[in-house]
């Protein structure tokens, strides 16, 4: 019995269509994963479901609930059925909560517009609801604001929020895509007994293969405001039939497969950046990066990998500022940073350059395409002929040269990003995050760019990234941070093959394969809790709290873990007491 | 937040220190006797001149003249009137009751016209309702005060005598609360329709940023109706730069509300002062000098402190 029928449902913006003639249906307890690119009219679809879409927004077509049409419906109605019959998760929790408002008074407000309950009941059914989506402590949780819970945490207030008036039909807006892979596989486990609960059909909104295998029953690829394709979620991932589902599936890399192609081709070892022992606090004592030692040779790729939190972003910053670390070294080309004058470092900046993550927001939108790729040469009194030649490089036509970076598409707009930062020339290009907010088919030509460019012009990387599979296709080695130190290190096939700390085993069974026969197989075992804050007290090794290893071990073995931090050894090692010898 | 509060009293002493030792070097700094001959006017015969040297000791030297004068400002010794012959203190005391209640009064009513009217305006934005508020409230801020205040005095008097209403001197409340409230009425409004324009623009942008927010459209979700969604959701969060905005207007305003007094003949301190420039009275400058700084200084702590109780997610430190 379909709960939820979509017919025939168009989205326009003014004269722009963002949905057309869309149709799907959802049975009660059946999962329905909507899956696309940016800009495939998923959002606008499922928010056009709910009536939520902005009043310039014309949808035509028909949704029916239990058979009752909602397009057209008066607002009333739709406001009596929202929250109650419908209800919906939101993709990000920080922005999504009322930041002036204790999240229990949030709870109780969605009970209480449909229910007829005092202000007391209410807020007893919050913590009720709290607890039922894994909160500890409720009662003191509800009286806290959403600043003050982690992103995993206030999504759980979010579907606490959702699921409080039992609804016939939850939508979920990519409501894992702002979360760490830990956190992420917390969230999904949390969403799964929502939907056992409730009995409720849900609809899943997502771009992630992944997390599309191992939730959904059926599956609906969105383009271009269109469904390409629709089918039970193995047939779709085994045989695709549309060319686009093909192309998704190809582009997305998968973590349990290996994938060399992209890796450097071996070269002396001669160290382009070296690390020791480099410390940066906070306030006085809260260590964000905390004894941190790794090095990087010519033509070598680093992967850096960790979870929100855990110090990269400051680890990354302390080498590019070039200044003088308070503990520990760094050396880049051979010289001391400690021991550089102004003029030293202006030139080293030649040798060192960055991407940053976003190539929205790292691009001056004022200034032309020319311009962005001049200035590092005009800083450095170099002849600007370059320009035409840095955008062939990077895949680009040299008459782009006079646009705008607002005239570019955000894959384009990362190569510019990518050609700016090659224009001088540089021996060491750090790479944050470089390709995670773009699509899956563009960054699967982005970091085919990156690998080139490497091969051709003998670069080193260190590469930051969240993306595990992604990693494994472009890195030589990979260093995975967890709270401001390096849990491992080690040759990339090494590590990924073979993790010896329990926390890359674990993060790495966190990350969702894109194969739903694959995915279900998998044992589920979420890591427990979050990255703890670094300015506790931390004694003995920092992951012993969420280790999955350490309960099960004998009583002196555990008093070694808590009385002695373990310590790294070399450049392939994992820092822990009890780093297995090899299978996950 | 006690902590906070000291920490900016104590910065609101030094800025009020700058702004006393700033006045005292304009006039004390320089030869005594040109000093002594600025006070007393161009016209003024020497033996006044003479008289005023000496009785402010203007031949000692400027240290110990300044040290004096901050010592009595210690002591809330504002110095005597050059003109009057009474204590500062005394005739900026007199002046203050007419100031505050014209503030206060004008305050209360453009607050909750300009909050109002910009939810109204920003519920719906570009409707004929927000066009109509709009140009309303630029027509309010274009038109002069003084041409409104005459125009307010000519409708009382003229149009609707019946009303009572009249252009000061200020009443007390406690002694006639009926007079007060006839005399103070149109000033009130005088001065509330040119302060309204601006926060009916800025509650109506900040709102709608606000009401664009996801946690807006996460309280449709939930099915709260949309009078729950603009006042609970929204509005709280609009306020920050409202009040900023308040407690400059406030500050500003209870140092001297110097045209709208004048029309409407009421002697408050933007009237003392004024008085008081024209008959280059020394002390009394001063004293309202430093006194107008204390109401911005004490305005700004308000505003800050406001903002913790408007969001938990600012802590006073």
């Amino acid at each position: 019995m379909n709960v939820l029928e979509v017919r025939d449902l168009g989205v326009r913006f003014g004269e722009v269509p963002a949905v057309r003639g869309l149709g799907f249906a959802v049975a009660g307890g059946e999962v329905l994963g909507v899956v696309g690119e940016s800009g495939s009219g998923k959002s606008a679809a499922v928010l056009a479901v709910l009536g939520l879409l902005p009043p310039k927004a014309v949808v035509t077509g028909s949704v029916r609930l239990h058979g009752r049409e909602l397009v057209g419906a008066p607002d009333k109605e739709l406001t009596a059925l929202r929250g109650k019959a419908l209800a919906m998760v939101f993709q990000d929790p920080l922005a999504a909560l009322t930041p002036v408002h204790r999240v229990g008074a949030q709870i109780a407000e969605a009970v209480r517009v449909h229910q007829d309950l005092s202000r007391r009941q209410a807020w007893a059914r919050a913590v009720e609801l709290l607890d039922l989506v894994g909160i500890a402590e409720p009662a003191r949780a509800a009286r806290a604001f959403p600043h003050e819970f982690s992103g995993g945490m206030r999504q759980r207030v979010m579907i606490a929020m959702a699921v409080a008036n039992d609804p016939d039909v939850l939508i979920c807006d990519e409501p894992t895509t702002a979360l760490d892979v830990t956190v992420q596989a917390q969230v999904l486990e949390v969403l799964r007994d929502a939907r056992r609960e409730t009995g409720a059909a849900v609809v899943f909104v997502t771009h992630d293969l992944g997390v599309v295998a191992g939730i959904a029953d059926r599956v609906l690829v969105m383009r271009e405001g269109r469904a390409v394709e629709s089918g039970p979620v193995e047939e779709v991932f085994a045989r695709p039939r549309m060319p686009y589902t093909r192309e998704l599936l190809a582009a997305t890399p998968r973590l349990d497969r290996e994938a060399a192609v992209l890796r450097g081709v071996p070269r002396p070892p001669v160290p382009v950046l070296r690390v020791e022992n480099l410390v940066k606090e906070y306030r006085r004592g809260v260590r964000v990066v905390d004894r941190v030692s790794l090095d990087i040779r010519a033509g070598e790729t680093l992967g850096l990998v960790g979870e929100s939190g855990c110090g990269k972003t400051t680890l990354l910053m302390e080498i590019l500022g070039l200044a003088a670390p308070r503990h520990g070294r760094v050396v880049v080309f051979g010289r001391d940073t400690a021991r550089l004058g102004r003029r030293d470092r202006l030139a080293l900046r030649r040798d060192l350059q960055i991407v940053f993550q976003d190539p929205m927001a790292s691009l001056d939108p004022r200034m032309t395409v020319h311009d962005i790729l001049a200035e590092p040469l005009r800083m450095h009194r170099l002849p600007l002929d370059r320009v035409p030649e840095l955008l062939r490089l990077v895949g680009l036509a040299p008459e782009h040269a006079a646009r705008y970076p607002q005239d570019f598409s955000g894959g384009q707009r990362q190569r510019i990003a990518i050609a700016r930062a090659l224009a001088l020339e540089p021996r060491l290009l750090v790479l944050d995050e470089p390709v995670s907010a773009l699509d899956v088919r563009i960054r699967a030509g982005v970091v085919e760019l990156l690998a080139e460019l490497k091969a051709r012009l003998g670069l080193a990387y260190l590469f930051v990234a969240h993306d595990l599979a992604l990693v494994r296709r472009i890195a030589d080695r990979v260093a995975v941070m967890y709270l401001g130190r390096i849990a491992e290190i080690g040759p990339a096939e090494r590590v990924f093959s073979a993790p010896r700390h329990p926390y890359t085993r674990a993060l790495l069974a966190a990350v969702p394969l894109p194969d739903p026969v694959a995915e279900r197989a998998r044992p589920r075992v979420p890591l427990a809790g979050e990255t703890p804050s670094p300015a506790g007290p931390l004694t003995g090794c920092r992951f012993r709290a969420r280790c999955p290893v350490y309960p099960g071990l004998p009583e002196t073995a555990r008093s070694r873990c808590a009385g002695e931090e373990p310590e790294l050894e070399g450049q392939d090692g994992a820092a822990c007491h009890h780093a297995s010898g090899g299978a996950r | 937040m006690w902590r906070f509060v000291i920490r900016r009293a104590l910065f609101g002493l030094l800025v009020l220190w700058l702004v006393a030792t700033t006045v005292f070097l304009l006039f004390f700094a320089g030869p005594a006797d040109s000093v002594a001959r600025r006070l007393a006017g161009p016209r003024a015969p020497q033996e006044v001149v003479n008289q005023i040297r000496d009785t402010l000791g203007l031949d000692r030297p400027l240290t110990q003249q300044y040290l004096g004068f901050l010592n009595k400002l210690l002591h809330g010794d504002l110095g005597t009137s050059f003109i009057s012959q009474t204590p500062v203190s005394t005739l900026i005391m007199a002046s203050l009751p007419a100031t505050l209640w014209l503030v206060a009064g004008a305050a209360a009513l453009w607050l909750t016209a300009g909050v109002t009217g910009g939810v109204i305006c920003a519920t719906a934005p570009r409707s004929l309702r927000d066009r109509l508020i709009t140009v309303t409230v630029l027509a309010g801020i274009s038109l002069p005060t003084f041409v409104l205040g005459i125009f307010m005095i000519f409708l009382a008097l003229s149009v609707f005598p019946w009303l009572g209403l009249a252009p000061g001197p200020y009443i007390p409340p406690l002694e006639d609360i009926r007079g007060f409230f006839q005399v103070m009425i149109m000033p009130w409004i005088t001065l509330a329709v040119v302060q309204a324009a601006v926060y009916v623009r800025l509650t109506r942008g900040s709102m709608l940023d606000t009401l664009g927010e996801d946690y807006i459209r996460t309280a449709r979700a939930k099915g709260a109706p949309e009078h729950r969604v603009t006042y609970r959701h929204g509005l709280r969060a609009a306020l920050t730069p409202v009040v900023t905005q308040f407690g400059v207007d406030i500050g500003a305003l209870l140092g001297g509300v110097v045209v709208t007094e004048s029309v409407f003949g009421l002697q408050g301190l933007g009237q003392l002062m004024i008085r008081s420039v024209r008959d280059g009275d020394l002390p009394v400058i001063i004293g309202a000098a430093v006194l107008a700084a204390a109401f911005i200084v004490v305005a700004n702590i308000l505003v800050d402190i406001a903002y913790s109780f408007l969001d938990p997610r600012v802590r006073l430190t």
